[in-house]
């Protein structure tokens, strides 16, 4: 069954390739300024369920602001959020990882105690510190993530670095007095992409929706920036009476969150071949 | 071994402790300000400051703290008044009893999915289970917590929408769990009224660990029943049954055990959530509360029970190979 | 090895019994919590619940008012008559540094014994002890001895005169010696007091339980017992009322007051509440030194849009510095207009005349659609040429010496609770060097508090207050927003008298 794990990876890439869209293209996709209030037409309901007339796809919000277009312009903390943290924790991660599993001994005692320490440390708690420290916005809230999610790269690369140093390819690049830093580099580095590239996925996805829990506690990006998480924070008290606010961002998140899961699946089983049929 | 393991847990529980103690107190935020309200004036907040010590040197501050904590001495929570131990102690069982229920709720719901995905590989039902852990780790889980209340709580009426029990129940508090004290009294009603006001926190916090599993389940028992063992098992001719019973679940379970532990935490940060969601009365509540009035004392010594939790279930993990698999020493 | 098979057992063990558990909670007969108000019991399920037992902590309006169902205090404010009632005192005079009390006769507190000036004394004793936990003190600094001459006589001396020493002894609850002395550092866990209403149970975060006190001296409550629960999330609130599993609950979001108000078994009560929301200023800061800018920000905000739309019109707006019902109000005083127009050329004359960049700070969660609220001033600011930039902080940064008391924030949306007397509010945020919450300074202004202060009738108070407040609105200081009201949500067969203090009190409350 090749063809479903092609499947996965295409639906998921498709998702993905969504969202990038939605963000990067969100002025032209979304019909209405994701800002513009208008208290005369709050809390309609989507316009195919009995939104008299109107022209909100998804309904408007608790101030008459269209779901539809915010939720667009929601994609674009996501993605940004969720880009950025993988690649930034995925170069902590990966590099950390990577001397501790070639240079062993000390340097991984020191960077295994601090994975521990990392580990044992909820995150949340670092992420209301940090929050607090620095103030509330996107760069912030990347931090926060970004201090939470390199654990798992380092863990990954730190495996695979100390099988792949056995390796004749790199025992000969260091007898041939290859520097170090040069093999790790151009040698052993290329070989951990696969699962770093799956990681990253996961890492993507779980992102995604710490970004959103934190937007919920009231500790996300400012309430100026349209988010799915502070979307979902606000209009849940609005749940009895004007559901579609909770439902569409929520649905949003899970559908984004499906795909990337979706891809990371379908990438595991392409990369992993001894899961594949002999 | 296992003290060993207990003495190289000492310097990541310290390095945390300064880490929270230096983050807690370089972070804005003061809890006598807090603490006093609207009416403080500055010369109120620095009295109160100084009555409590607050006005000393951090690192005299820190120390205080280390060496009182090393004779088991805590000291008093700011905002609560009382000892942080016994704060602790009293909200700890509900947590455990909540990560627990969830833990099995998980555990009883993934690992059937996963053995039974993994044996019928590539059918509609492998795709079906796959597709649904999809689902169930792709679900925020403060969503589904506020999906749970609305439906289930508000709309049907089936459960109640927070708190851990009745009132009118009386439970002898032996353990503190009470689901456990209720059956150890052999009243029903009890367990009964515990039982429902866990099921939608448990459903919330264990959605994503299940989904988790199942996917480990899967792969893991896939990967057991390509080994060579399994194919001689087979070749010996012992029934399917048997095989899949006696050398692929018990080989595939080490992998899912070491999973569910290293999700602990996961679950432990989601508690923070979903007890938020819940107005359920643990420890994640608890942190949140401490945290907003920058309650210093019971922060730390919270945020040092989840890194101690964190070693213990470790070291069980650890321990859980051995019984599953003899060949493993510790 | 052996230990760790058997561990293996009880987890099986374990295992099968929630097996078994979870089959049953699948079984489709789900049995209904059955909690309906009656005689016997109301439960409420509230937003804000007591945090401890002990009644020295400062807290909030509605936790005061759980623990008044033990304890009492020697007075409380009357919101109708606008003064105080006598509760454990009878009468009280003043004169000079002393503040005489005379207490009511034959009170007993619930473990039977009888309630003298010697238990008030020592409660304020307690009340001034920090160490021990209080933050309550600083209401006490200026008292040096609570004198006690017979059992029915307290005479509390202070170093100056005080005229508003009542208002300090609000919510200050009396303890008995006897029973804390009995149990020692245990105390808080065995509270006995005066109230109408004995403790049963506590747990943190889960319930507390006051069963009728048949031997109070004010007579018995219509109900027997009441239960408290603490239920944050507003939605879990509303569907716990509506599904009946409770029958009182607090906080509804106005939005969902007409629907409950549809509902067969609920009704919601309401009130005018205490707390007066408004836009702070701070003066320290550009562009708002400026009077120019404050008035064209007056204009520019709509208050009475932000109360119609955001609260569905359950609110009131302010006409002046103050609410209509709060003491030193002024019914002359009009609020400014909301004139984009008008606040564009007034931003233009003060010197920006292509609009100026401000930044406009908030709490989140804190008071009642804060986010929302903000989102809109930030876009009617907007018509009149303020480019408005929302900043949320959490409270902890917000409110203390970071934030609005150290004078940081230069533009803030905030609430005032308990809000009865204006004073409170001139004092705290506009007379020089009180607190740097707005860094007002104006030495009129000043002096009009320094005399509203000492004056001894309240028609001459009110009066100088009432010119007080003509300033700040003509000096456009900040921008008076509204006061809400409190919404309880309740079984229709519960009848109860609502308080504007937020405190949910049993005796108020009876049952048909």
């Amino acid at each position: 069954m090749r063809r479903f794990r092609h499947f996965k990876v295409f639906v998921g890439g498709l998702i993905l390739i969504a969202l990038v869209v939605c963000g990067l293209a969100a002025p032209l996709l979304a019909p209405f300024d994701p800002q513009e209030q208008s208290l005369e037409a709050r809390l309609q309901p989507p316009s195919w369920a009995g939104g008299a007339a109107s022209a909100h796809w998804l309904g408007t919000d608790n101030l008459g602001r269209d779901i539809f277009s915010r939720i667009i312009y929601g994609s674009r903390i996501s993605l940004l959020v969720g880009a950025t943290t993988v690649l930034l924790a995925g170069l902590m991660g990966c590099f950390l990882g990577a001397i501790a599993g070639y240079f062993g001994d000390g340097v991984d005692e020191v960077v295994a105690k601090v994975t521990e320490i990392f580990l044992a440390f909820p995150f949340l708690l670092l992420a209301i510190a940090l929050m607090a420290f620095l103030g509330q916005g996107v760069i912030n809230i990347i931090l926060a993530l970004m201090m939470s999610r390199w654990v798992q790269y380092c863990r990954v690369v730190r495996g695979e670095v100390l099988s792949l140093k056995e390796r004749e390819f790199v025992t000969a690049a260091k007898a041939l007095g290859g520097k170090d830093f040069y093999i790790l580099l151009r040698h052993v580095a290329p070989n951990t992409l696969p699962s770093v590239t799956v990681v990253a996925t996961f890492a993507m996805a779980v992102v995604i929706i710490s970004e959103a829990s934190l937007s919920f506690l009231g500790l996300g990006v400012p309430a100026s920036i349209p988010t799915w998480g502070s979307m979902l924070s606000e209009g849940r008290s609005y749940m009895s009476r004007a559901p579609w606010l909770t439902i569409f961002p929520g649905m949003a998140i899970f559908v984004t969150v499906f795909g990337i899961n979706l891809l990371g699946d379908g990438l595991r089983d392409l990369f992993d071949p001894k899961l594949q049929r002999q | 071994m296992i003290g060993r393991r207990l003495i190289g847990a000492v310097p990541v529980l310290l390095g945390i402790s300064f880490i929270v103690f230096l983050l807690m107190h370089l972070a804005p935020g003061d809890p006598v300000y807090l603490l006093l309200g609207e009416n403080a004036t500055p010369d109120d907040v620095a009295r109160v400051r100084h009555e409590w010590g607050l006005d000393q040197p951090l690192l005299a501050q820190y120390w205080q703290f280390i060496s009182r904590a090393l004779v088991g001495d805590f000291g008093r929570s700011l905002k609560f008044g009382e000892p942080v131990m016994k704060l602790v102690l009293e909200r700890l069982p509900a947590t455990v009893e909540l990560a627990s229920v969830s833990l099995i709720v998980a555990v009883l719901i993934s690992i059937p999915i996963g053995v039974y995905s993994a044996i019928k590989r590539d059918t509609l039902v492998d795709h079906a289970g796959t597709s649904l852990a999809l689902v169930g780790v792709s679900l925020p889980n403060f969503w589904l917590g506020i999906m749970l209340i609305y439906f289930l709580g508000g709309r049907w009426n089936l459960l109640p929408v927070a708190g851990r029990i009745e009132y009118g129940i009386d439970i002898h508090a032996v353990t503190g769990f009470y689901l456990l004290d209720s059956l150890l009294a052999g009243n029903l009603t009890a367990f009964w009224s515990a039982l429902k006001h866990l099921l939608m926190p448990a459903l919330t916090l264990g959605t994503a660990l299940a989904a988790i599993t199942t996917r480990i389940t899967r792969s893991s028992v896939l990967e057991v029943m390509r080994q060579d063992y399994v194919m001689t098992a087979r070749a010996k001719g012992l029934s399917e049954t048997a095989v899949i019973w006696h050398h692929i679940l018990r080989n595939a379970l080490i992998t899912v055990v070491t999973i569910l532990g290293l999700q602990l935490g996961a679950l432990l940060n989601g508690s923070v959530i979903t007890e938020t969601v819940f107005s359920y009365p643990g420890i994640g509540d608890l942190l949140i509360q401490s945290i907003a009035v920058r309650d210093y004392r019971l922060t730390q010594v919270l945020i040092l029970l989840f890194g101690v939790v964190y070693f213990v279930v470790n070291l069980l993990v650890d321990v859980v190979y051995t019984v599953i698999d003899p060949r493993i020493k510790l | 090895m052996k230990k760790k098979s058997t561990q293996g057992l009880n987890r099986r063990e374990f295992l099968k019994t929630s097996a078994l558990a979870i089959g049953a909670a699948a079984a489709p007969a789900i049995v209904r919590d059955a909690f309906a108000a009656t005689r016997d019991r109301v439960t409420v399920y509230t937003s804000s619940f007591a945090e401890s037992l002990h009644p020295y902590k400062h807290s909030s309006s509605p936790i005061y008012g759980q623990w008044q169902h033990i304890f009492e205090p020697l007075v409380e404010y009357n919101y109708k008559r606008k003064d105080y009632d006598g509760v454990l005192a009878e009468s009280w005079q003043f004169d000079g540094k002393r503040w005489t009390f005379k207490l009511r006769k034959g009170i007993k507190f619930q473990d039977g014994t009888p309630f003298t000036s010697k238990d008030v004394a020592f409660s304020i004793e307690r009340m001034k002890d920090e160490k021990g936990g209080s933050l309550q003190g600083s209401n006490f600094k200026d008292v040096t001895e609570v004198q006690t001459p017979d059992d029915l006589t307290a005479v509390f001396v202070t170093k100056t005169p005080i005229a508003v020493f009542l208002d300090r002894l609000e919510n200050r609850f009396m303890l008995s010696k006897a029973a804390v002395e009995k149990y020692g550092a245990d105390w808080e866990q065995h509270p006995v007091g005066t109230g109408p209403y004995r403790f049963v149970s506590y747990q943190r975060g889960g319930n507390l339980v006051f069963t009728r006190n048949d031997d109070y001296w004010g007579g018995k409550a219509p109900i027997k017992e009441i239960v408290f629960r603490k239920v944050t999330e507003d939605a879990a609130r509303i569907a716990a009322l509506e599904a009946g599993q409770c029958d009182f609950i607090n906080n509804v979001p106005v939005h969902e007051v007409a629907r409950l108000d549809r509902h067969p078994r609920v009704k919601i009560d309401k009130i005018e509440g205490l707390r007066m929301f408004f836009l702070a200023f701070n003066m320290a800061h550009k562009p708002f030194d400026n009077k120019l800018v404050r008035q064209a920000a007056s204009y520019a905000v709509d208050a009475n849009s932000i109360v119609k739309n955001i609260f569905e019109g359950i609110g009131y707006a302010n006409q002046g510095p103050v609410g209509a019902n709060v003491v030193g109000a002024d019914p002359k005083l009009k609020r400014y207009p909301y004139d984009p127009k008008k606040a564009r050329e007034l931003l233009a004359s003060a010197g920006y005349p292509s609009g100026c960049d401000i930044q406009l700070y908030t709490s989140p969660g804190r008071y009642p659609k804060d986010v929302e609220v903000c989102q809109v001033v930030g876009a009617q600011m907007a018509k009149a040429g303020f480019r408005v930039e929302l900043i949320s902080q959490e409270w902890a940064i917000f409110w203390e010496t970071t934030g609005v008391n150290g004078g940081k924030l230069p533009f803030y949306y905030i609430g005032r609770g308990n809000l009865t007397d204006a004073d409170i509010l001139y004092d705290q945020y506009f007379r020089t060097g009180t607190t740097k919450r707005t860094n007002y300074s104006n030495p009129e202004f000043d002096k009009l508090i320094d005399e509203e202060q000492k004056a001894p009738d309240m028609k001459k108070r009110t009066a100088i207050m009432q010119q007080a407040g003509k300033i700040l609105m003509d000096e456009a200081v900040f921008i008076p927003l509204y006061n809400l009201a409190d919404l309880y949500g309740l079984a229709k067969n519960i009848t109860w008298k609502i308080r504007p203090d937020e405190k949910v009190l049993a005796w108020d409350m009876a049952v048909k």
